[in-house]
């Protein structure tokens, strides 16, 4: 009787459970229902505007500053060529050689403009080869330094006419490049004084050895110094030394040149020589 | 400058027994040609002063005067120029350096004097781009004998002397000139020719008792730069080897 019982309330038991899950599911289904309807109403809306859309006349897109970095990009691209051109052995093939434009960021301050000073009536500085064979051009342009002044010098009977050209700028760039530029100091520099004292005819020999020396590598420049003997060139940059070097090899060069010109006022003293030899025989 | 021989009698009567050469013709050319390639040297590269010779053997100097030569000229000038060009640049600066020195009259000539390596990349510099061959071309000429840059007129003449180092300094082989001629005038001095020639009297001739003939050729010459500033020079790098 009493298992009887609990089949009973057992049963009763399921039966309820079975009515709750029976809600629970009938929830998520009007849940989901209205879900549906949400979206359907969405997809309406979308559809509506496609439509719409569709319905409008054709607009072209605009191609010219499409984005915003695009004259940026056409920029790059312009550099990039130019500096491929000028690729040492391609740059002669080029039609012209083309430097890039200056921009406000090479601005020095106002106020802050360097002038170089050369004593020649007029001066050109392109470019020149750095010891790993790269060629340095001018960053923006040929710089040339323009006639400024001329002066009379006079020494003894002698009377010389000096020149002056000069070149001003206010672009970082380009004071860094004559700064860097193996002549700097020999045929240009930023002191006027030192240049107008500059003896003219002994910086045609440091060109020279400048020339040489810029395309060393520091290590031949070390032996250099130290066949030079210049005084503690260890503790000295390659840079430094080319400098201090230069006067030492001017004056080889001074003396290569003398000893060439010597040679023509020599032979006509040989000549004496060959003649009172012939006479002895 | 002078340049002289001396041939005894009996040399120059060994020499007609053989006569199997123009020996003597010959030794006078090798002269003259010694003669003028000093007289060159000076011309270009001549430092002006006066410089003290003593003959060897001689107790005492004798002075002798030196001629300025056009490239020490134009330096003490401070003629337009330009250092250090590389191929990449050697146009942009001829013509820079060509404007700026433009003092002669519309159609003027200038010259412009280097070894021949310069001259040709010079021309190459404006040719090589625009040249095009077709299939039946036999040559490839390269060289420009005239350039006409604006009103200007550049004729190049190549001097191959340059390259020679017993001759000038190494850097003259990477150095182009460009000269206003009209500028420059050789002179020498009143009376004087710039080359004379001569022999003496041999012994028994015109009452000579000198023993032997000397064949002399003597060359006087110096230079007037009226306008360096309308000549300018560029200095190359790793053009010419």
């Amino acid at each position: 009787m009493s298992e009887k019982v609990k089949d009973a309330s057992a049963l009763k038991q399921n039966e309820k459970n079975l009515g709750d899950v029976d809600v629970k599911t009938k929830r998520e289904l009007y849940e989901k229902n209205q879900e549906l309807k949400v979206r359907e109403d969405e997809i309406a809306t979308l559809k509506a505007e496609l439509e719409f859309f569709k319905n409008q006349p054709a607009v072209p897109v605009p191609t010219t500053n499409a984005a915003p970095d695009l004259s940026l990009v056409d920029q790059l691209r312009n550099q990039v060529e130019i500096l491929s051109r000028q690729v040492m052995g391609l740059a002669p093939n080029a039609s012209k050689l083309m430097f890039r434009e200056p921009n406000v960021h090479d601005l020095v301050p106002e106020g802050e403009e360097i002038t170089f000073t050369s004593r020649s009536v007029l001066y050109v500085v392109a470019s020149y080869r750095d010891h790993r064979g790269i060629e340095k051009l001018p960053p923006h342009k040929l710089i040339i330094f323009q006639y400024a002044a001329s002066d009379i010098r006079k020494e003894g009977r002698e009377e010389q006419v000096v020149n002056f050209s000069q070149y001003t700028t206010n672009l970082k760039t380009e004071i860094e490049f004559l700064r860097s530029h193996p002549y700097y100091g020999i045929t240009f520099g930023e002191n006027t004084t030192e240049m107008v004292n500059e003896d003219i005819n002994e910086s045609r020999y440091k060109i020279t050895a400048a020339t040489q020396l810029s395309t060393m590598p520091p290590e031949v420049i070390f032996d250099r110094a130290k066949d030079y003997k210049i005084p503690n060139f260890r503790s000295k940059s390659a840079e430094q030394l080319r400098h201090l070097i230069v006067s030492e090899m001017a004056k080889e060069f001074k003396a290569e040149n003398k000893r060439q010109l010597d040679d023509i006022i020599r032979r006509q003293a040989l000549r004496h020589l060959v003649n009172n030899d012939k006479d002895n025989q | 400058m002078e340049r002289d021989k001396r041939w005894t009698r009996r040399e120059m009567q060994k020499f007609q027994n053989l006569g199997t050469t123009n020996y003597f013709e010959l030794d006078k050319k090798e002269q003259l040609d010694l003669l003028l390639q000093d007289l060159f040297i000076s011309l270009w590269n001549g430092e002006r002063g006066e410089a003290n010779v003593r003959v060897p053997g001689a107790s005492v100097d004798y002075k002798a005067m030196t001629m300025g030569g056009i490239f020490p000229l134009m330096v003490a000038a401070g003629c337009a120029n330009s250092s250090g060009v590389t191929s990449a640049t050697l146009k942009e600066v001829f013509e820079a350096l060509a404007f700026q020195t433009d003092y002669k009259a519309e159609g003027g000539v200038r010259f412009i004097m280097a070894q021949n390596v310069l001259l040709y990349e010079l021309s190459k510099v404006w040719k090589e781009a625009g040249v095009r061959y077709s299939p039946d071309s036999r040559i490839g000429d390269l060289n420009l004998y005239e350039y006409k840059i604006g009103d200007m007129r550049f004729v190049p003449v190549a001097i191959e002397l340059f390259k020679e180092l017993s001759c000038f300094p190494a850097d003259f082989k990477n150095r182009i000139f460009v000269l206003d001629l009209d500028t420059l005038t050789p002179v020498c001095m009143t009376g004087y020719q710039p080359i004379e020639t001569g022999e003496t009297n041999m012994k028994g001739q015109g009452g000579s008792i000198l023993d032997f003939k000397e064949w002399w050729i003597q060359g006087m010459l110096s230079l007037k730069f009226n306008n360096p500033l309308s000549s300018f020079y560029i200095d190359t790098t790793g053009i010419a080897s």
